[in-house]
């Protein structure tokens, strides 16, 4: 067959056939002119094909580039520096006085907390409560924190520990969503997709659309958990993701969870993606783990359904007809 | 996790050999070395090596990873093909056969399939085996083997035309 030859002739040129049919191959040269001129007019295509063109590569930057970006942790820089101490001063000598002016400007500023991939950070406020936040988030408040500019700003993910200074409110905006609150615990979330949701672990909280409107509030109890849509839609619901505060405290529980479920959390606690094709998508798994790794939560998946576990580069599939 | 001494090391290794074999991928240098040095912000941050059984594979096959996908963001396949009709465009009749011939041949490389022109590239430049082609691209050795017969083939037919002009020269 002609490809085949082709296939002989490259493996030939490029110096990858066994000796022995290195041998047969020299043999068949010898017998075969029409190969002869295969091998003779391929051989110079080869050599031409060399002289493509790679260009040099910045090495220096890309290293810096990389250092620059593993250095790139949790940053913590204030925001609006805009603390200009305008001072002017004014010395003069009139008839024996001395008269100092001195004028200084302060205009508001903010703390802004950007925490980066594979980074968590815990805060205390001025007032003494706490707040997680979550990796690709930002949290902003205002540094003069006693006055009664009580609001704060939130992208990406954090959990609120209102309860350690109950007498302390907090209005929270993150989107379009406002949310008072005090003397409650609750985690919010903000994935930029026009939805933020709120879980309530402890206590309540008041949410509002855009703007602070008494009519038209919606109260979320302990245990709920309310969507704020862009639309102006709002409603709440029980909370029935067990995992929501999994990526504070570690912990991740399957409780007779069909698969795809299980690999939703997994997916979203290791910022891996998952694939799962086959049968298995509903068989169901039950187990709890405290700051496990997911290669030993794998493990445990290969030994419950009889499934087979694919890594590549940005994606894990799970393949299997059978629990 | 890894640590930085490690890493150092590493990219003065590798760094120019997954450029280039990034490059053959992106066919874009800054694509290249973009997805290079996400293989080791990667390496790095997800301590990845733990279950790796070889550092160099690993390298190669992450950075194989990373060019295809900055490839589909870009989508840069339409840059490409105007690139493509440029170089076609660009005959001057001032030009020996044999720089014309080479010309061709540039052309017929780019227009190959996609992975057979990855293939002819990486064992004509880097000069890697077949073994360690099928490894980073995780392909089977046959695949290769096949890939490279196929392109031989297609470059052969498209430059049957000019074959006499420059075998004479």
């Amino acid at each position: 067959m002609e490809n085949r030859k082709y296939e002989l002739i490259a493996a030939y040129i490029g110096n990858e056939l066994a000796e022995k049919d290195r041998q047969q191959f020299e043999q068949e040269l010898g017998q075969d002119s029409e190969l002869n001129e295969m091998l003779n007019e391929s051989r110079f295509i080869w050599n031409n094909s060399s002289d493509f063109e790679v260009p040099e590569f910045d090495q220096f930057n890309s290293y810096n580039k990389i250092e620059n970006e593993l250095n790139k942790r949790t940053k913590i820089r204030k925001l609006y520096q805009v603390a200009r101490i305008a001072a002017l001063l004014l010395v003069g000598i009139f008839g024996g006085y001395l008269i100092n002016y001195i004028h200084v400007g302060e205009e508001d500023q903010y703390v802004e907390i950007s925490v980066n991939a594979g980074e968590k950070i815990q805060i205390t406020l001025p007032d003494g409560n706490k707040i997680w936040i979550n990796s690709n988030s930002t949290l902003r408040y205002p540094a003069d924190f006693s006055s009664d500019d009580r609001k704060v700003f939130l992208e990406g993910e954090a959990y609120f520990d209102l309860t350690m200074n109950p007498s302390s409110n907090l209005l929270v905006q993150s989107g379009n969503a406002l949310f008072t609150c005090y003397n409650s615990s609750f985690n919010i979330k903000n994935n930029g997709v026009e939805e933020v949701n709120a879980v309530v672990e402890k206590g309540f909280i008041c949410a509002y659309n855009g703007k602070l409107d008494k009519s038209n509030e919606l109260i979320i109890a302990e245990g709920d958990k309310g969507v704020i849509k862009s639309d102006l839609l709002m409603f709440q619901a029980p909370n029935s993701d067990p995992n929501f505060l999994a990526w504070k405290t570690g912990k991740l529980s399957f409780e007779n969870m069909p698969l795809i479920k299980v690999t939703d959390a997994l997916s979203e606690y290791f910022g891996v993606s998952f694939e799962v094709y086959g049968k298995i998508k509903y068989c169901r798994f039950s187990s709890t783990y405290y700051d496990e790794k997911l290669d030993n939560i794998l493990d445990d998946l290969k030994t419950n359904i009889k499934t087979e576990i694919l890594e590549t580069g940005n994606k894990i599939i799970l393949i299997g007809e059978q629990c | 996790m890894l640590e930085e001494i490690k890493l150092k090391e590493l990219f003065n290794k590798f760094f120019v050999p997954l450029c280039k074999f990034a490059f053959v991928i992106t066919k874009d240098k800054m694509l290249a070395e973009d997805a290079v040095q996400q293989v080791f912000i990667n390496l790095y941050r997800k301590n990845e090596m733990a279950n790796v059984n070889s550092v160099e594979s690993y390298l190669f096959i992450s950075a194989k990873n990373n060019a295809l996908n900055l490839l589909n963001q870009q989508n840069t396949r339409a840059r490409y093909e105007s690139n493509f009709v440029e170089m076609k465009l660009d005959e001057d009749t001032e030009k020996t056969n044999i720089e014309v011939f080479r010309e061709k041949l540039t052309a017929a490389i780019s227009s190959l399939p996609n992975q057979c022109r990855i293939v002819y590239q990486l064992k004509q430049m880097e000069g890697l085996t077949y073994k360690e082609i099928a490894s980073y691209l995780e392909i089977s050795e046959k695949t290769v083997e096949n890939q490279m017969g196929i392109a031989l083939k297609k470059l052969r037919v498209a430059l049957m035309p000019y074959k006499n002009e420059v075998l004479n020269y």
